[in-house]
């Protein structure tokens, strides 16, 4: 027998230096070269036929998927069969091919069959959604993930649906730079599935960049999971230069830029990390004016979802206001802009109050220009419990290692660190 | 240095039907595989909890049906033979 040590990669726990376009190209073609996903998939545009069927299949999904404990966006279904309509929402659908080419007829029929006859289909299910409204344009977002479906396995139709996402296929979803996916990664309990498996399937497979963590939303078992911010690109290559030539980045202190520089050469290299250049601000900083709520989900649903906190294009409030009106919601996240000190000195300020500088959105394409590099700081609401990630007692090695023992510093043990707690 | 052992992959087994909670289920080198329920999730979480005793990454890209553990366990290893 060999030893494994001498035959097999460095275990990755969390991300990987982002791979060029050819040869992500390349990776997913390999991986996909067994996969038939005519005869188990639906694609969005095949059910875009149907918006109403396509919401109400989803949800009768999720909700067997997560035993009924599922709280997004997904029973306002006229709502939802609108945006589907207007091709703000693509919907995803796979399993057994006698089951999908049945339901693959009621699509492009129009048929309009039972709740109970949903709930017999043990189908699987993957959203894409137009997200500008929290992270601004050019960003999409994959979500609602749920499968039924125990013989078809998720990775063939999610990456291949990526796959035609990114190459241009999908024509209603082509001005995204960007899109995000907080992927579950909780350990499985007797009462509670676990991520686990679905977080390496985005770190080997997908290959999708980590930026951190987003302990966001209130789910399955009254528990906020402290879920990955990762991030798949429609031009990694794009990113990548924009990336690698920052300058001066404002960070609140040593630590936070540690971890900013640890991300950018986890996914760009040394060179990001070198071309960065570490300022701290004040530390007597106060919430300063110009900023807006820009998302706080449904009215029904925001004790469940974050508040996101963004800086205003004009006008604003002072943050300390918002992050007051925010307090229902199952947490508050604030993006702030690195690259100049008027924004990131309210940093000082977050810290100060509870919040924890937990992932960075990198630079991004934009007209004139580029985004700003954003760092997003959170507050999980007080006297929830949350789930850290399964790989928190994982070991790992190089910047792998650095930035767990940040994170894990944070997020340990169902509690945070610092004034919050 | 560690080193892929069959009695590794049935705690990894083990492993994770006791983290669904099924504990009294028990697995052993000839257990078929198709008689505990598995689907591709669990499978991956065999595979994380064997990673991480080898501190390497492990694939399967073979079907299964109708396999064993015994037969699970020669596919890791016949892959990573295949690797080196």
């Amino acid at each position: 027998m060999m030893e494994a040590t001498s035959i097999s990669a460095t275990l990755r726990t969390i991300g990987n230096r982002i791979q060029s376009a050819s040869a992500r190209k390349t990776a997913w073609k390999q991986a996909l070269s067994n996969f038939d996903s005519e005869r188990v998939c639906i694609t969005p545009e095949e059910a875009w036929c149907n918006p109403a069927l396509a919401c109400r299949l989803r949800a009768a999904i999720l909700q067997r998927t997560y035993r009924n404990d599922y709280h997004t966006d997904t029973r306002d279904i006229p709502r939802l069969a609108q945006a589907i309509r207007e091709h703000k929402e693509r919907v995803l659908f796979w399993g057994d091919p006698s089951v999908i080419s049945e339901v693959r007829k009621w699509f492009s029929n129009g048929a309009t069959p039972s709740n109970a006859e949903l709930d017999t289909l043990d189908l699987g299910t993957a959203s894409t959604l137009n997200m500008e409204e929290i992270y601004g344009p050019g960003y999409g977002e994959f979500s609602r993930t749920g499968s039924m479906c125990s013989n078809i396995a998720a990775a063939g139709p999610i990456l291949t649906d990526i796959q035609r996402l990114m190459q241009g296929d999908s024509e209603q979803f082509t001005a995204q730079h960007t899109f995000v996916a907080l992927p579950r990664n909780r350990r499985t309990t007797a009462e509670v599935r676990g991520g686990a498996a679905v977080h390496r399937l985005h770190v080997r497979v997908i290959a999708s960049a980590f930026w951190g963590l987003a302990p966001w939303y209130l789910m399955q078992g009254g528990v906020i999971e402290v879920l990955d911010y990762r991030e798949i690109y429609r031009d990694p290559d794009l990113i990548t230069i924009l990336n690698s030539r920052l300058g001066e980045l404002w960070v609140d202190s040593e630590q936070s830029a540690a971890l900013v520089g640890n991300l950018l050469a986890l996914n760009f290299g040394e060179e990001a990390r070198s071309a960065m250049i570490p300022r701290i601000v004040e530390k007597d900083s106060k919430a300063a004016a110009g900023w807006q709520l820009c998302h706080t989900g449904p009215p029904n649903l925001r004790s469940f979802c974050p508040a996101i906190i963004r800086p205003a294009d004009a006008g604003g409030e002072e943050l300390g206001s918002l992050v007051d009106r925010a307090s229902e919601a199952a947490a508050t996240a604030v993006f702030v802009p690195l690259e100049t000190p008027e924004r990131a000195s309210v940093q000082p300020w977050l810290s100060r109050n509870g919040f924890q500088l937990s992932a960075v959105i990198p630079a991004k394409p934009a007209a004139g220009g580029h985004s700003p590099i954003l760092a997003m700081w959170c507050r999980p609401r007080s006297g929830v419990p949350w789930a850290e990630p399964y790989y928190f007692s994982r070991r790992a090695t190089g910047i792998e290692h650095e930035i767990l023992q940040h994170l894990r510093s944070v997020y340990t043990e169902g509690n945070i660190r610092g004034a919050h707690a | 240095v560690p080193m892929l052992e069959l009695t590794n992959v049935i705690a990894a087994f083990q492993e994770v039907l006791a983290n669904k909670g099924e504990l009294n289920h028990e697995v052993n080198a000839d257990t078929v595989l198709a008689g505990l329920g598995f689907d591709s999730l669990d499978f991956a979480e065999v595979l994380i909890v064997l990673e991480e005793h080898l501190g390497s990454e492990l694939s399967l890209d073979q079907r299964i049906e109708g396999a064993t553990i015994r037969n699970f366990y020669e596919m890791l290893v016949a892959s990573l033979d295949t690797v080196a």
